[in-house]
């Protein structure tokens, strides 16, 4: 296979050169899907020092130190073990939302591809269902649902399926005014066939990047949601609730029960932003 | 015999209110086994011509018939039962072929569409055949469009269009977009096609020297009107029309040392917003007289199968009226 990024190949080539080409061609996949990769890894496989569900009322409060490394929180609780096992919760939770996204996207999409006045009305409908501030609807609507684990799905799915909507309908507009569809139609295609078969496997380059970039955001809405006290009960670690139990200590000066879970979301977003950064130039390069 | 008749076919078009008139009126008719190539610069609807004549499009008005079925009076269905009979080849290679689908697959789909009872195997042996007849090989239907040359993305493109068999095949300048070698074989891959198969070419252009080569009749089209059409050879030797004469003196000879005479056409080619009510060169021609803007002009026949549009048709052996030989 050639060069990916056009690099000069270099006079010798070693033995592991397509792999080293590739990092150098693109850097933000490989370390963006290897932060977040680890951070899967950590948080599925990793051995956890203490229980994080159960506290220990002997060690409160206590800085980071070789026994508890990121030290301990207000009840007692490893901020270590919590950070990590979170990731078990939220992590998955954010994929699975952006799945159910990218699915009703697709589904939605991809038939308003075709003008109709049907469709410029359903995306007129949108727009206005856009301008609600969207986190504050989904507040409500998890509040007023009950305290649910799903309703947090439900969440990013309203946070985010318009935008999928959008952007395959955009995609998908522009694709049908190529000539190979026009060449699908003159050969006798029917329209299911034209869309699934010519239109869809176009808009994937597409949607792999928004993919990445709706996970970080469901981290981020999940963790505001976790923050705000919904979609959680109490012992159960997860990133946004351990910063807001941690907030409270700040200022009695227990930075590190805030800082770790923090840090954590930081590590996922800025992964999965570097991963969306490196799909997008390896889509514009092919 | 006929294969297809386009009757009186006009062509509207509505954009942002204003009007294009793209067709005004053209009947064709294309034999079994003919080539009819349809001639004009870009804006002269002769691209529009062939979408309707694809049933890509649905005229305004007027009707084309094909193998004496009506297209305007199919159901969306019957039409798309009818496109293994009528195939097309664009211009732009590259652009009518899916980039994320493998050119075995692509060469396959209207068997799938319109051949369903094929194997899989029977469809791949198909396939492989008519990529062997096209000049390529079984390995080339592993590959993506990409990685084709442009003769060769050209050729697969032949390939999907013909491999159902059709009986008509509209030529969207097929060529155009070649390098000069590469054309000739595609050409000459076209006229091997034609004369196994009799099948019926539509032959867009722009390009003269092609049309030549390749067509039994030519149709001169400018402004959505048909001006002159007739047996090429006769068209491209004894122009009557003063746009042909205007276009054939524009393309450079091929013989050292002819000079043609040099036909000079004043202005540019008008916007098509309403249908015309003078004849369509009026104002450019260099032969105008007043009663040219009083009518629009209709074919008439001047010679044996061959018709011109021009009121003066007969009055053009006056070198001086077209400004003499340089």
């Amino acid at each position: 296979m050639s060069n990916p990024a056009g690099l000069r190949q270099p006079f010798f080539v070693p033995f592991f050169s397509r792999s080293v080409n590739y990092v150098r061609a693109s850097p933000g996949i490989v370390a963006g899907g290897g932060m977040l990769l680890l951070l899967l890894l950590a948080s599925f496989l990793a051995p956890l020092p203490h229980d994080p569900m159960t506290p220990d009322p002997t060690a409160v409060l206590l800085a980071p130190s070789s026994e508890y490394v990121f030290g301990t929180d207000a009840n007692g609780f490893d901020v270590f073990s919590r950070v990590i096992a979170a990731g078990r919760s939220d992590l998955p939770l954010a994929l699975m939302g952006t799945l159910a996204s990218l699915v009703l996207g697709l589904l939605i999409g991809l038939p308003l591809s075709v003008k109709s006045k049907w469709s410029e009305g359903f995306m007129r409908a949108l727009d206005a269902f856009q301008s609600f501030p969207l986190i504050v609807l989904s507040v409500t609507i998890v509040s007023l649902t009950g305290n649910d684990i799903q309703n947090i799905l439900y969440a990013i799915v309203i946070i985010n399926g318009p935008r999928f909507i959008r952007l395959i309908r955009g995609e998908a507009l522009s694709i049908r005014d190529g000539r190979f569809i026009e060449a699908a139609i003159a050969t006798g295609a029917r329209p299911r066939r034209v869309v699934f078969r010519h239109v869809m496997p176009n808009v994937v380059d597409v949607c792999l990047v928004q993919c990445s970039l709706t996970t970080a955001n469901a981290v981020i809405v999940i963790a505001a949601l976790n923050f705000l006290g919904i979609g959680v009960s109490p012992p159960t670690p997860t990133w946004g609730s351990m910063v807001q139990v941690g907030a409270q200590a700040i200022s009695t000066g227990q930075w590190w029960i805030a800082i770790w879970p923090g840090v954590a979301i930081f590590i996922a977003i800025a992964s999965l932003n570097m991963l969306a950064n490196g799909i997008q130039r390896q889509v514009e390069g092919s | 015999m006929s294969i297809m008749e386009l009757q009186d076919v006009r062509q509207v078009f509505r954009r942002g209110g204003k009007e294009v008139h793209a067709v005004n009126g053209v009947s064709l008719t294309v034999g079994k086994g003919e080539t009819v190539a349809v001639i004009g610069e870009s804006g002269s609807g002769k691209s529009t011509l062939g979408r309707v004549a694809l049933g890509l499009i649905k005229p305004t008005s007027g009707d084309v018939v094909f193998d004496g079925i009506a297209l305007g009076s199919l159901s969306k269905k019957e039409m798309r039962a009818l496109r293994s009979r009528i195939q097309v080849v664009f211009q732009e290679p590259y652009e009518s072929l899916n980039p994320r689908i493998k050119v075995g697959d692509i060469v396959a789909e209207p068997l799938i569409i319109h051949r369903p009872e094929m194997s899989r195997a029977q469809r791949r042996a198909a396939v492989i055949a008519m990529l062997e007849r096209v000049g390529l090989t079984a390995e080339h239907a592993e590959r993506l469009p990409r990685n084709l040359s442009g003769g060769q993305q050209q050729r697969i493109g032949i390939a999907r269009a013909i491999i159902t068999e059709p009986e008509l095949v509209v030529l969207d300048e097929p060529t155009s977009s070649l390098d000069v070698s590469v054309r000739a074989r595609v050409l000459d891959l076209l006229r091997d096609l034609q004369r196994e198969r009799e099948i019926s070419y539509v032959f867009i252009s722009h390009d003269l020297a092609t049309v030549g080569l390749i067509s039994d009749r030519v149709a001169v089209m400018y402004l959505g009107k048909v001006v002159e059409q007739g047996p090429t050879q006769e068209v491209l030797t004894n122009p009557r029309h003063p746009y042909t004469k205007a276009l054939l003196s524009a393309t450079l000879s091929t013989v050292v040392g002819q000079r043609r005479e040099h036909v000079p056409l004043r202005g540019e080619i008008p916007n098509p917003s309403k249908a015309p009510t003078k004849c369509v060169l009026s104002g450019r021609c260099p032969v105008e007289i007043a009663e040219c803007s009083t009518w629009p002009v209709n074919l008439l026949p001047v010679a044996d199968r061959h018709d011109v549009a021009c009121l003066r048709a007969d009055a053009d052996r006056e070198p001086a009226a077209l400004g003499g030989p340089r």
